[in-house]
């Protein structure tokens, strides 16, 4: 019988065919992520060249990005967390009337570049920033992935991915934070929980956990994706282990992190006690709002507030495309970061996966409109780049 | 086998969670942490102390405590070049100071101050040791404020009676400002005195 004859020879076939499918994909995905990323850091370096022409800054090395809270992350890669603020003291003298420790700074960042420093042998400054842009170029590639189902040629992709790679706030790829990071494990969450491969999911949420405070959140995400895989029932008597598994794991860092914190320090709260030392405490995110628009003598806590409010929108809207799971996700984060004040929440929104996407999902009817949203970014990323070395601290 | 070793995973995830659970409950600190980080009474942690005496007095703009006080408690940190330490009714404690000494009999207390705008012109209770004494507030510049006390019994603390409830955000009351701090007083020094508080000239 024919029909049975050539059945296996077309399985043949159609696996290869799919196999090739998928690995010309990938290689797009690589290639353009690539790409994207040398652009990046030649950009940032040739800025920060500029920085030092004009602005007298100090910029001879790669290290030398390594400020602000990077020299945080520089602590716990040369000491580990503080053992005690007598320690803490030993450490940085200069901070002997202030309570300075390095406890609110997730572990998973800084345990990447000491694995960097001990194969390449680099000073703790050198590694953190190469682990930084190292980890750019996954949140890249890890960003197209997210949106693998929505991207069909290269000018796509080339879209997609700059929106990371030419983030307005690009600076924190670069400079030694845990940004590209945090950024890379969101977007493979949301990848991961999207085709229910609730182990993956649940991985990458726990990695995440332990690399910014705003991490553990996506349980949330996850719990919406199963319940959406399961048409919003759960059958306890069929229920898919894996899946649980899966959500257990995602808060999975940060536990791990407050157990460590006990031990050393005695206080499994120690990284959100520790942030009253830079006067940041839970409060209520309206209020953060309302001072932003009081503010009269500094510039930038309306802009960010103006961030905030539009970031909120985003969320709503991504509810109405049908992304529920990333429209709370995003609505979290903001109710988080806002809540301890107006200081660093243009971090918070710039470098989350579910904003960016809204961002390539609002451009992409318009192509007038990336240009006109590339013109603004790069202007905006090249400003960050050249005040980096400012000493201005608005761009912690 | 498969399933017994996802049941596996999925007790030891919760047995980790377990874990996380009673180390909230039970955290293992000093009472100077406890104090600074979770009570948060005070802003000084392990502050450094320098000789002194109570009739030579506290100023609150030199860093560390003199020897004769133990802890402040709501008072915020202190500013760069500031004469003073601002109390801050957001911290979780009346301000005030705790002592490495006690006090008994007759004391006076001489404290010198800058009252926030909002405040003058109340009277605010002063609770030293058993006794307590009231005096008003003076603003529009920094004043000094002399408080008898007798038949002190050991008093090992001072605090100052601020009417918490009474003391919003600088921000609120001041155009522009974003200070989120719940001011009352910048104090400027402290002193105690033994006996009676010296006559104030006519």
């Amino acid at each position: 019988m024919p029909r049975f004859a050539e059945a296996p020879a077309l399985a043949g076939i159609d696996a290869g065919a799919v196999r090739r499918r998928l690995w010309s994909r990938i290689s797009a995905n690589l290639w353009v992520a690539l790409a994207l990323w040398v652009g990046s850091n030649l950009f940032t370096y040739g800025i920060a060249n500029f920085a030092t022409w004009e602005g007298a800054a100090h910029y001879g090395r790669m290290k030398d990005l390594c400020l602000w809270d990077c020299r945080w992350y520089q602590s716990i890669v040369e000491f580990g967390y503080f053992h005690s603020i007598t320690e803490a003291r030993a450490t940085h003298p200069e901070h002997q009337d202030w309570v300075a420790v390095n406890w609110p700074f997730y572990p998973l960042f800084p345990m990447t570049a000491s694995g960097l420093r001990k194969v390449f042998r680099l000073s703790p400054a050198g590694s953190l920033v190469l682990a930084g842009k190292l980890e750019l170029l996954l949140a890249i590639y890890a960003f197209l992935l997210m949106l693998s189902g929505e991207l069909e040629t290269t000018e796509d992709r080339v879209r997609a991915g700059s929106l990371v790679a030419f983030n307005p706030y690009l600076i924190y790829a670069h400079a030694g934070y845990s940004e590209p990071l945090y950024f890379t494990l969101i977007a493979l969450s949301f990848y991961f929980a999207r085709r229910s491969r609730w182990l993956a999911a649940g991985a990458m949420g726990g990695l995440a956990s332990a690399t910014r405070v705003t991490g553990f959140l996506f349980s949330i995400s996850y719990l919406m994706e199963w319940l959406r895989a399961q048409e919003w029932r759960l059958s306890w008597r069929a229920l898919d282990r894996k899946a649980v598994i899966g959500l257990l794991l995602c808060p999975l860092g940060m536990a791990l992190f407050m157990l460590h914190l006990r031990a050393r320090v005695g206080d499994a709260l120690a990284f959100q006690q520790a942030e009253i030392s830079w006067g940041r405490w839970l409060g209520n995110p309206i209020s953060t709002l309302i001072l932003c628009f009081q503010q009269t003598r500094l510039h930038w806590p309306p802009v960010w507030a103006v961030m905030v409010i539009a970031a909120c929108l985003v969320s709503l809207w991504l509810f109405k495309l049908g992304k529920p799971e990333m429209g709370t996700y995003l609505a979290l984060v903001l109710l988080l970061a806002t809540s301890t004040g107006y200081w660093s929440v243009a971090r918070y929104i710039w470098w989350q996966p579910p904003f960016l996407y809204a961002i390539y999902r609002l451009l992409r009817r318009n192509a007038g409109a990336w240009l006109i949203y590339s013109a603004l970014a790069a202007g905006m990323a090249a400003f960050m780049v050249l005040e980096w070395f400012s000493g201005h601290n608005f761009v912690v | 086998m498969k399933t017994a070793l996802e049941w596996t995973a999925i007790v030891v995830l919760l047995a980790v969670y377990a874990a996380v659970g009673w180390a909230l409950l039970h955290p293992h600190v000093s009472p100077d942490y406890r104090a600074y980080f979770i009570d948060r009474t005070t802003t000084d942690f392990e502050p450094q102390h320098y000789a002194s005496t109570p009739e030579e007095g506290m100023e609150f703009s030199h860093a560390g405590l003199p020897s004769w006080v133990a802890a402040t408690r709501g008072f915020d940190y202190r500013e760069p070049g500031s004469s003073g330490r601002w109390t801050d009714a957001n911290l979780h404690a009346p301000p005030g100071l705790t002592f490495t000494r006690t006090f008994s009999g007759e004391s006076c207390v001489e404290l010198k101050a800058y009252t926030i705008p909002w405040l003058g012109g109340r009277e605010i209770p002063v609770r030293f040791g058993n006794q307590e004494q009231r005096f008003k507030l003076i603003a529009g510049g920094p004043a000094t404020y002399d408080l008898q006390f007798h038949d002190l019994q050991a008093a090992d603390r001072l605090e100052i009676l601020l009417p918490s409830g009474d003391l919003p955000p600088a921000a609120e009351r001041e155009h522009g400002s974003t200070d989120t701090r719940r001011l009352g007083l910048s104090v400027y020094s402290l002193r105690i005195l033994p006996g009676q508080c010296a006559a104030k000239p006519s």
